[in-house]
């Protein structure tokens, strides 16, 4: 007997055989935006293994945090290289997630009957943002330090869960051991749990559903069959996705800056990472106080109404689901597309 | 063999510019073993460069390799 029929008879196989033979990928001139989710759970992947790598090493103590930082860069073989990765595919994990959203977005993707497919990736950013700012104090420097403390004071001036939220983050009234440890524990417990489920769920859904065919796109004849040509595909953009990838980890690795001083004050030009500077600049262009609200509790209003709305998308954009053109969100996509790279290239401007 | 000579000029190029670029930095073969920033050291540039070139002729054959399988079972599924 061979080995695949012992298999299946215990595992149901055909099926899935059978799901793979038939599945396929709509051929039109926008199918090149479907390799983004891919290389998004490339880079999502790499997270994985090179984090449980760093993991190994790292002691999540204000006393040993930065030593054991510098430990693996310095001693650690080839450790250097697994943080460069860790680093820079945080990066590209983000930029192609966003590229990802916004492809869906402006090819109306999220319409009926994708609603839920469309969800779980608006959870799947958060999360992945989530990483992103936890992760972050963890090499415990001067700029991780106070990043950090002005990050865990934005949701402050939320009422009623603000207080909650920055007591649950920081574990006390300074960013201290208590706060490395809960950062710590979030970045490689809480988080990974939640997002191994919701990718899972994610990956499925699209799987079963299929790719969505942009409203009044001219679909070519032959579709491509997803096994072995749309994965071979794929896989080519894997390649050339690590290539980059390594590229910048080689070339421009990862520093450290000095071992985080809590009496120091905090240096001059210090601003959050790339993907955190809309809601800084945000935050900086808007007044201490509009029509006697708090700046701060208003833009942070805002931020938490525009995001449930972006989750709604597909609830909201009627004219998409009934497969008709829908203009208004197309330029609602576009328009936040312009304020997202306006703030980021001001932020660093000014 | 037009494979071959795309990876060579790619390989060739990533190693002229990678080398360039560590020479910018004043870290390339010709400076000290390992460069110090800040906290940390890293492999000098040169030795950094290789490792790149590596990657992209192992990548960079999968890429090749990966590509002709692709085009052959498009031929056979009438893309």
């Amino acid at each position: 007997m061979s080995f695949t029929s012992w298999l299946a008879e215990r595992i149901p196989l055909v099926p899935l055989s059978e799901f793979l033979r038939t599945k396929s990928v709509p051929r039109h001139r926008y199918t090149f935006w479907y390799f983004f989710g891919g290389l998004t759970l490339l880079f999502l992947l790499v997270q994985i293994t090179t984090g449980i790598l760093l993991a190994m090493y790292y002691t999540p103590s204000v006393e040993h945090a930065h030593e054991s930082v510098q430990s693996i860069v310095n001693q650690v073989p080839h450790g250097w290289l697994i943080r460069s990765l860790h680093a820079w595919s945080a990066n590209l994990l983000i930029g192609s997630l966003f590229v990802h959203m916004f492809s869906v977005f402006l090819l109306k993707a999220y319409r009926k009957p994708l609603e839920l497919l469309w969800l779980s990736g608006v959870l799947l950013m958060l999360l992945v943002l989530g990483f992103a700012f936890t992760g972050y104090l963890l090499p415990w420097d001067t700029r991780a330090y106070f990043a950090t403390l002005i990050g865990t004071e934005v949701p402050r001036s939320v009422p009623v869960l603000g207080e909650l939220a920055v007591g649950i983050l920081k574990g006390g009234e300074e960013i201290g051991g208590a706060t490395l440890a809960r950062m710590y524990a979030i970045h490689v417990i809480v988080l990974p749990l939640i997002l191994v489920f919701i990718v899972s769920l994610h990956i499925l859904h699209n799987q079963f559903s299929g790719p969505s065919v942009p409203i009044g796109t001219r679909v070519k004849e032959g579709s491509i069959p997803f096994f072995p040509n749309f994965a071979l595909r794929d896989s080519i953009a894997w390649l050339l996705g690590l290539m980059v990838l390594i590229g910048l980890a080689t070339m421009l690795p990862w520093g450290l800056g000095e071992k985080a001083d809590p009496y120091a004050s905090a240096p001059l030009g210090i601003r959050p990472e790339w993907f955190f500077l809309p809601l800084y600049q945000t935050l900086r262009m808007v007044p201490p106080a509009v029509f006697g609200i708090s700046g701060e509790m208003l833009v942070n209003a805002c931020v938490g109404l525009a995001i449930a709305a972006w989750a709604a998308v597909p609830f909201l954009d009627r004219r998409a689901a009934r497969g008709e053109r829908s203009r208004v969100f197309t330029v609602v996509g576009a328009m936040t597309i312009v304020y997202l790279i306006g703030t980021i290239v001001l932020a660093y401007l000014t | 063999m037009n494979s071959i000579r795309t990876l060579a000029v790619l390989v060739a190029l990533t190693a002229a510019a990678g080398n360039v670029w560590a020479d910018a930095r004043g870290d390339s073969v010709a400076h000290a073993q390992t460069i110090k920033r800040e906290q940390v050291s890293f492999p000098n540039g040169g030795i950094r460069t290789l490792m790149l070139a590596g990657a992209v002729v192992l990548l960079g054959s999968g890429i090749l390799i990966l590509n002709g399988v692709r085009r052959k079972w498009d031929k056979d599924a009438g893309l």
